[in-house]
């Protein structure tokens, strides 16, 4: 039967973005020395990744995502969750909504009422049982395939863990697009950084 | 429309009751009293809309109002038009009326008003604030009803659905509190406690429940997942070989774990539709035409919308970050046995939730630590009164809460202790008849220390009427965490109808009131406040027989009496405390303790008559004693030379007895009144060779003080 969720995975290599077919194994393999070499310099920083084509129902975007990375579709009822690895019970989190909406942001007015997104995760984390630890401004960010990220995020404790949670909200040609980061704050030092590259790969049309 | 100008009527006796009092004026105005003059009375509103005046069915507050309804259609039919709009021109000429509206402008401006007639303009804007207090209580009337849901609880009748918390306390009550009925019904399941456990027939909700996560994922694409999730849930059933077994128990349990389902696994982008609702709604009719040539409507984006999205992806987001990989890599290969796993640890967090009410040792604080032994009555539960406590837990805790609960992880264990002890309390307060024995237990043996002397009766009722005030606190929060009562206590802290009426109308319309919200809906924690109530009033009746006649029969019988009101005031002081928290909860706390202080204000009141009554009485040795001097006198008199015998009442605490006898022995007297006081005077000759002492010694001196 037909999956409306299909995911369109096209593996690229990291230097030119090539295909990895077979007749282009034997250039592949020639380069290896130089690219394990590249590799193993840049390990502890960026895992492997691999440009994926993502097709889901309300839209079409790339993301390079970490391939020890795992991937699922609606899962709890999110179109697309990325998970990085496990460690001490808990992962990194980038969850993917195209929304098919068509929606202006007005920057101005958005940081005027940003207390009420505020006091939106106040009382959620409330409702949890936790606290708000602090709140990050209300910004926009430029990526490199985008123009114009509106970001917006907090820090907050649930239970004995600590949680560092953003906010991006894209506007691309297909609609909107919600993604959300969810990370523990012991897993930050390790992974935080690769969780925020993964997050400004992001590309649409 | 018509009804429209009903509604506003009936919204406008709440003016008639505030200004004239309502028990008074709904005297005033039963069905067989007269309309107010120049009111042409209307019943054909209510002949062809017979929702238009409250149904047979009422609500207290409906039902107290609803005598008041002439003059509130006295109001709609002089001031407003067909469509419940105000006429502002037209008069209002009946003198009751106006008095009334001059009464509330008085009291508003502070300054006397008097007008042969009120035009409606005015006494629209005089009735405007009235109105709205009004509304905003049959509002939340109406939000007390819909969390109450309309159930009943005790004896239901049929069509009425039962109060689950009701059943929880019902099951807990015999599943853990009855340990001896089980005992004795099932004594070879209790006595296996030691042993292999093969004579106990069930030990968690999982074994009652059989394959229903079968059923219960069959409905799984009813419930809003995503498409795609659906159809590959489906698709991986094939291979599940299990057969589904029906089993009625779990129906109650279903629809939590439905609600709990549809809360986490509900798709995100059918809120992002909202959006597109609302902008649609929204857009004029050019960006219409525009959408329909397929060009995007922007819609602007707000952090208030940007809650429900944020709520759920942040829900999701943690809830995904606690899953291992193996959770993963089954989701996506095989989502149908992923979700039989998730439901089954959804039951197993019910069962152990559950559990968490029949345990016997815990590992620290009860109920927010480990139980590491349930109790033996747990194992030998049926599997009704397993589900029905299961039931019973879920549906006595909010949805969101469910949700957490059910589904465990991080959320769960931040939220789990409290929510649990949450429903403790409920528990708690279920059995709180238990607590009452406890408190008599406590007051008897007061009591017993204290001696039941008229003193001992005036210190337990101080003790019992702080005691009051503290509890009224205490139970108040606990009742507070029920979610009809909690919808209750919101009402009434944000000046509920309660309240209000309280100081409007004073303790009896407020307790009334009290009286009938349970009636409206409350738990079976109501009920039982509802019979402890009516105990108090008999109690507080006899206190107030007791201590009359302790006043107004201050000898032999009042001794008695003073004994006995003794026993009574404690035991008011008690029920009245309970009496006092219960009201109290819907009162708020703040109520509750001015509630319970002027409830401590009465018994120290009804405790100071019975002392006083009984520090008049005398005890039995001082009647004895009396008696003898009594006796001696007579005695004295009789060998003297006088005719008559002089007896001084006032000096005897027998005196009124020796009337009593001598009335009863046919001698005749005399009772003379004087400056010196009252007495007896007896003609010798009434009493030739009779000891008269020795006639009336008998019958007082065998009465034996209870105190004593």
């Amino acid at each position: 039967m037909k999956m409306d969720h299909q995911v369109k995975q096209i593996k690229t290599d990291e230097l030119g973005g090539r295909l990895i077919t077979a007749a282009s194994r034997a250039i592949w393999t020639a380069f290896m020395p130089v690219l394990a070499l590249w590799a193993f310099a840049f390990a502890p920083m960026v895992a492997l990744a691999s440009i994926q084509t993502f097709t889901l129902e309300k839209g079409t975007f790339n993301m390079d995502v970490p391939e020890d990375w795992q991937q699922a579709n609606d899962l709890f009822g999110i179109p697309l969750t990325l998970l990085g690895p496990m460690k001490d019970g808990s992962r990194p989190i980038l969850s993917v909504t195209p929304t098919g909406q068509t929606v202006n942001f007005d920057t101005a007015a958005l940081k005027k009422t940003e207390k009420e997104y505020q006091n939106g995760r106040k009382e959620w984390v409330k409702s949890k049982g936790g606290n708000v630890i602090s709140f990050e401004p209300y910004k926009t960010e430029k990526w490199s395939g985008i123009t114009v990220a509106h970001v917006v995020g907090y820090r907050y404790k649930i239970s004995e863990g600590e949680f560092n949670e953003h906010s991006f909200y894209v506007v691309c040609k297909d609609g909107l697009y919600h993604l959300k980061t969810v990370i523990r704050s012991d897993s930050e030092k390790e992974m935080n950084s690769l969780l925020n590259k993964t997050v400004k790969s992001f590309k649409c049309e | 429309m018509r009804m429209n100008k009903i509604i506003t009527e009936v919204m406008l006796i709440a003016f008639f009751a505030n200004s004239m009092g309502l028990s008074s004026f709904a005297g005033s105005l039963d069905t067989s009293s007269t309309p107010p003059e120049n009111q042409t009375p209307d019943t054909t509103a209510q002949d062809k809309d017979p929702s238009a005046l409250p149904a047979p069915k009422l609500n207290p507050l409906e039902a107290e109002f609803e005598p008041m309804s002439a003059n509130a259609k006295y109001y709609g039919d002089h001031c407003l038009d067909e469509d419940g709009k105000l006429l502002p021109d037209n008069q209002i000429t009946d003198v009751s009326v106006v008095s009334k509206l001059e009464e509330l402008a008085d009291e508003e401006s502070g300054h006397q008003m008097s007008a042969p007639v009120i035009p409606c303009a005015v006494a629209a804007a005089l009735l405007e604030p009235i109105n709205q207090e009004y509304q905003a209580q049959l509002k939340k009337i109406a939000d007390v009803k819909a969390a109450t849901n309309e159930t009943c609880v005790g004896d239901c009748k049929s069509g009425e659905q039962k109060d689950p918390a009701f059943s929880t306390a019902q099951t807990l009550k015999a599943g853990f509190e009855d340990s001896d009925k089980l005992s004795s019904e099932l004594p070879a399941c209790v006595e296996d406690k030691a042993g292999t456990g093969n004579n106990r027939h069930t030990t968690s909700v999982m074994s009652c429940m059989g394959d229903f996560t079968c059923n219960l994922l069959r409905s799984i694409p009813g419930v809003g997942l995503a498409a795609g999730l659906a159809a590959r849930i489906t698709e991986s059933a094939k291979n599940d070989t299990e057969s589904c077994v029906n089993i009625n128990n779990g129906s109650c349990l279903a629809s939590a774990l439905d609600g709990a389902i549809k809360d986490l696994w509900g798709n995100v982008t059918g809120i992002w539709s909202l959006l597109g609702m609302a902008g649609s709604a929204a857009v004029s009719g050019t960006e219409a035409l525009a959408k329909m040539a397929g060009h995007g409507i922007a819609k602007a984006w707000d952090w208030t919308f940007g809650i429900k999205i944020e709520n759920k992806t942040s829900e999701a987001g943690i809830k995904a970050s606690q899953l291992p990989p193996s959770a993963i890599s089954e989701f996506m290969s095989n989502p149908w046995k992923f979700m039989k796993n998730f439901v089954a640890k959804m039951i197993a967090h019910t069962d152990e939730a559950v559990r968490s009410f029949g345990c016997a040792e815990w590992t620290g604080t009860p109920y927010m630590s480990t139980c590491i032994s349930p109790m033996d009555s747990w194992y030998c539960a049926s599997c009704d009164q397993i589900m029905n406590t299961a039931c019973g837990v879920l549906g006595a805790i909010p949805g969101e809460a469910a949700t957490a609960l059910l589904t465990g992880g991080v959320l769960q264990e931040a939220r789990l202790g409290g929510r649990v002890l949450e429903i403790a309390t409920q528990v708690m307060k279920q059995s709180k008849i238990r607590v009452v024995a406890k408190s008599a237990e406590v007051a008897e043996s007061a009591a017993v220390k204290v001696g039941a002397t008229a003193a001992g009766a005036g210190r337990l009722a101080v003790g019992a009427a702080r005691l009051t005030a503290t509890g009224a606190g205490k139970i108040g929060k606990a009742f507070a965490r029920i979610p009809a009562v909690a919808a209750i206590h919101k009402w009434v802290s944000e000046g509920g109808f309660v309240s209000w009426l309280a100081r409007k109308k004073g303790e009896s319309t407020a307790v009334k009131f009290a009286l009938a919200i349970p009636r409206a809906g409350w738990s079976a924690a109501k009920l039982s406040a509802t019979i402890l109530t009516k105990g108090a009033y008999i109690g507080a009746n006899l206190v107030a027989k007791g201590a009359d006649k302790v006043y107004t029969q201050p000898f032999l019988k009042g001794a008695a009496l003073a004994d006995k009101a003794n026993g009574v005031a404690s035991d008011v002081a008690l029920l009245m405390g309970l009496h006092v928290a219960d009201v109290g909860a819907a009162m708020t706390k703040q109520a509750a303790l001015a509630a319970a202080r002027e409830a401590a204000v009465k018994e120290l009141d009804a405790a100071s008559a019975t002392k006083a009554g009984a520090a008049k009485a005398p005890t039995s040795k001082q009647i004895a004693a009396d008696a003898d001097e009594l006796e001696k006198s007579i005695q004295e008199q009789i060998e003297s030379n006088s005719d008559t015998i002089m007896i001084d009442m006032d000096n005897y605490f027998a005196g009124d007895l020796l009337e009593e006898r001598l009335n009863g022995a046919g001698v005749k007297f005399r009772k003379v009144k004087s400056a010196k006081g009252t007495f007896i005077e007896i003609d010798k000759d009434q009493i030739p060779g009779c000891p008269l002492g020795v006639k009336l010694k008998e019958p007082a001196f065998t009465y034996k003080h209870e105190g004593d």
